[in-house]
């Protein structure tokens, strides 16, 4: 059997280009883009009489470059000369104003001047007294506290600088947190339908904290285990996340219509029965004893499913399943050949592990396909038991 | 078009005549050109190889009096500037020693056998892309062949992620199983 694949388009002949070219979608953002670049090498091409327009090749910018940096560099050595100059007959002139015979070494130096800065901060202070709030007020026995611990520490600059940063206690909080988050969102990108409806997990920070080193945090399995977590708890969540992922496959399996029908009897959009081959066949009924109606499939989710994985398989039994006359019906074309993922087992990667959450990778594959992705399912303790919170796939 | 048709109309009205034939060829430019790079080139690299040959079209074609239809011109500096790209590519990354035989091959083709081969299965695999139907097989593509995700591909088409990726897998499994038939796998 020959083998073949999308490559084989690569450098294709004129009529495979035409027919791939009705098959290509480009952003309209991208076109336009394109044709607004188009336009200004035309411009340029137009005012240069030729169709060689600016050198594209790195080297010769590398050279300008090169060029821009040599031009300054004697005005830049030149003030930084100037600048160490200064220092130097500056310390000079300090000695002398002191008048003091002792020998002065570096780390006197380094104190003298954190002790200006610890004065101009308390002048600062002082000045900005008669506007504070009472709230400020109520932080200012901080401030002193620090002050006189930077007092007391006067020859530890590594101390002072440490209280010195910690003085915008007050201020926001970077947003480092949010940042990763915008991340993770382009990075997953289908799952962005999936987190419009989401609720953040409560160990949000924990989290995104772990995510910033993931690699590192797979790698320190082992150290949550032993570190972070009694091994009962441990063991307890080994086991949770076994059972979710046989949770999370059959929750595949039957919110996406593959329940036992009964395909003898096909049926229309108003539920009369049609031939299978009818262009309006649409639906089946679902012979499976353990549902009746799209409420009680809802139902088995709600008990293994929460937040965001809760939101998403439910709008998939809407889209897959249909009640009617109390009987319960599923998409006729679509329980043949409909995607869902295969969970594959090879191994168990949990981490982010706390008393209430875990995330743990699950590799999946199409049915009968290659294998496709790996999700990262989050778990989260609730009412007593561990549900699937959030599945985010790379496929 | 023609090339003198062109040149009349760019003497009227720039923008706009550059914009018709923009609009006519730029799926077309672009797929050359992603054909020719694929692999190799960034995205954006890609997209300013395709504003390059649209500036060369116009300003050529504006200065043009040939009768002829504009399209082989535009495929012929469609191809000659991936390949230039391609090259240009390769020199920067220092990638000559590398595979020779790509860049050969890129510019002048295979033996003949060989390409006969490869055209009778391309044109194989587009006949049972085409048999899946719309939007199946344009999301085959867009998915398997441009690499877009289903996202991309969901915006474009105005459906959800979450059918797209269905329907891809889907269709991705009629198709192999049609040309199984054809004494293919994929």
């Amino acid at each position: 059997m020959k083998r073949t694949g999308f490559d084989i388009f690569d450098n294709a002949d004129e009529k495979t280009m035409e027919q791939l070219a009705k098959k290509t979608h480009i952003p309209k953002e991208k076109k336009e883009d394109m044709f607004a670049a188009s336009m200004e090498k035309l411009r340029q091409m137009e005012r240069a009489g030729t169709v060689d327009i600016a050198p594209q090749e790195p080297p010769v910018n590398a050279q300008y470059a090169g060029i821009k940096v040599r031009r300054f560099m004697p005005v830049v050595s030149a003030a930084a000369c100037l600048i160490v100059a200064l220092g130097v007959s500056g310390v000079m002139l300090a000695l002398k104003d002191n008048k003091t015979s002792e020998r002065i070494n570096s780390s006197d130096l380094v104190t003298s001047s954190f002790t200006t800065a610890e004065k101009i901060t308390s002048e600062d202070d002082t000045s900005s007294e008669t506007d504070q709030s009472p709230e400020a007020e109520s932080s200012r026995p901080d401030d002193k506290n620090k002050q006189s611990s930077a007092d007391s520490e006067e020859k530890s600059p590594k101390t002072e600088s440490k209280a010195e940063s910690s003085k915008p206690d007050t201020e926001p909080q970077p947003k480092i947190i949010t940042n990763y988050e915008d991340t993770a969102d382009n990075d997953t990108d289908d799952t962005q339908d999936n987190n419009e409806q989401q609720t953040e997990p409560e160990n949000q920070t924990d989290e995104n904290d772990n995510n910033n080193n993931e690699t590192d945090d797979k790698k320190d399995t082992d150290e949550h285990r032993t570190g972070d977590l009694p091994d009962e708890s441990v063991d307890k969540i080994e086991a949770a996340a076994k059972s979710l992922r046989e949770d999370l496959r059959y929750t595949e399996f039957i919110s996406k219509g593959l329940l036992d029908t009964d395909n003898s009897v096909v049926y229309d959009e108003n539920f009369e029965p049609v031939s299978a081959a009818a262009e309006n066949a649409r639906y089946i009924a679902v012979t499976d004893s353990r549902f009746s109606s799209t409420a009680e499939i809802k139902a088995y989710l709600s008990s293994k499913l929460t937040g965001s994985a809760l939101s998403s398989y439910s709008k998939l039994v809407d889209e897959f399943y249909r009640d009617h006359n109390g009987k319960l019906y599923t998409l006729f074309d679509h329980t043949t050949e409909v995607f869902y993922a295969e969970w594959v087992d090879d191994g168990l990667s949990i981490y982010n592990m706390t008393e209430t959450s875990f995330d743990f990778d699950a590799p999946f594959k199409a049915r009968g396909g290659a294998l496709l992705g790996k999700a990262v399912v989050s778990a989260t303790l609730e009412g007593g038991s561990w549900k699937i919170s959030k599945v985010q796939d790379s496929f | 078009m023609t090339g003198k048709q062109f040149s009349q109309a760019y003497t009227v009205d720039t923008e706009k005549t550059c914009r018709t034939v923009y609009e006519e060829y730029y799926k077309y430019v672009y797929t050359v050109i992603f054909s020719k790079l694929r692999g190799t080139a960034s995205v954006e690299d890609i997209e300013e190889c395709v504003s390059d040959v649209f500036a060369e079209v116009f300003f050529t074609l504006s200065k043009s009096g040939d009768e002829r239809d504009i399209k082989g011109f535009i495929s012929t500096v469609a191809g000659r500037r991936a390949i230039n790209r391609y090259h240009a590519l390769a020199r920067r990354q220092l990638r000559e020693d590398d595979d020779p035989e790509k860049l050969i091959s890129i510019a002048d083709g295979m033996n003949v056998e060989q390409q006969t081969e490869e055209e009778q299965m391309r044109t194989l695999l587009m006949k049972r892309i085409n048999e899946l139907g719309e939007p199946d097989s344009t999301i085959v593509t867009q998915r398997y062949y441009y690499d877009r995700t289903s996202a991309e591909i969901a915006k474009e088409l105005g459906m959800r992620p979450s059918a797209v990726r269905m329907r891809s897998a889907r269709a991705l499994k009629r198709l192999k199983k049609a040309l199984e038939k054809d004494g293919c796998t994929l």
